[in-house]
């Protein structure tokens, strides 16, 4: 089971009081969809994808980013669990969307990468580690149903 | 060989002409030293790596965080030659100093973070794609003489 500190605990907490999803998600995805555009593929349905301007203006994606932001809830609400909160998601992905999972990781970079942008100096390397060990958490138990 | 356009040329000059060596070598060295501190195996004579606020401010980690960052300048003052750039030090990581490639790109990305909190909004998801692909040139580079 994965040991948490307090002041990993408070971290996490810091991150997410400071969060406003309907910013950071469509940023977070937008950047997935730009940096690594292979991620495009599951997002046919969204229509214009066809350049950065047009992801950036699309509503759907938008939409879907705060969607898969708050995703992390879950985690941030059972931090001492996280694995249990993930099964169903992990299932979708893997059984009905065929999303391959090197993808959580990253978009889990790009939600860092985000929060970077949008904390700046605060986002301090003690902050960074526990974060990134908080998303890796994350990504494992979405990445368990898939065998 | 690598292929960069006019747009990219121009988006890491723009980075690079930001980055202050000074400020952000002993950064991102002390980022990768405290988010993964695995890689502190590989600095056992700097001295006090006991916390994240010993690493932040010891001189040994500033200092070589200087010296890593000034090599990546080799690469950005020559895009078209970075396989060459690097042999050299690719050959000392690999033999003399035996560091896991894997490294490198931990590396990258605690940069990358770096850079984001540097530049805030300007670190465009455009941009970082640029920057990412750099990053990736590079450590590929540094990998090459592995085998």
């Amino acid at each position: 089971m994965v040991e948490w500190t307090e002041e990993e605990r408070a971290f996490i907490q810091e991150i997410f009081s400071k969060l406003k999803y309907e910013v950071v998600g469509p940023k977070s995805l937008c950047r997935a969809l730009i940096v690594y555009p292979w991620t495009q593929r599951y997002f046919a349905h969204f229509g214009n994808l066809y350049n950065e301007d047009a992801i950036m203006g699309n509503p759907e994606v938008a939409r879907h980013g705060v969607v898969v932001l708050h995703g992390l809830d879950a985690a941030l609400k059972n931090m001492d669990n996280i694995k249990s909160n993930y099964a169903e998601l992990s299932e979708l992905h893997s059984e009905k969307l065929h999303v391959d999972p090197d993808n959580f990781k990253l978009m889990a970079d790009c939600i860092t990468v985000v929060i970077a942008t949008q904390m700046r100096s605060s986002f301090t390397p003690a902050m960074q580690a526990a974060w990134y060990k908080f998303l890796s958490v994350v990504v494992s138990a979405l990445s368990r149903q898939y065998h | 060989m690598v292929e960069w356009s006019d747009a990219e040329r121009s988006a890491i000059s723009g980075v690079w002409g930001k980055v202050n060596i000074d400020e952000i070598g002993p950064q991102t060295l002390g980022r990768l030293l405290i988010v993964y501190p695995w890689t502190q195996r590989y600095f056992g004579s700097f001295g006090d790596l006991s916390s994240a606020a010993a690493i932040l401010g010891n001189p040994k980690v500033a200092a070589h965080g200087k010296v890593v960052l000034g090599a990546l300048g080799k690469a950005v003052k020559d895009l078209d030659n970075i396989k060459a750039t690097y042999s050299s030090l690719s050959q000392l990581h690999c033999e003399k100093l035996n560091v896991d490639p894997d490294n490198f790109r931990l590396l990258a990305d605690c940069l990358t973070i770096v850079v984001a909190i540097k530049l805030g909004a300007a670190f465009s998801p455009q941009v970082q794609g640029t920057w990412q692909k750099l990053l990736a040139v590079v450590v590929a580079a540094l990998s090459s003489r592995y085998f």
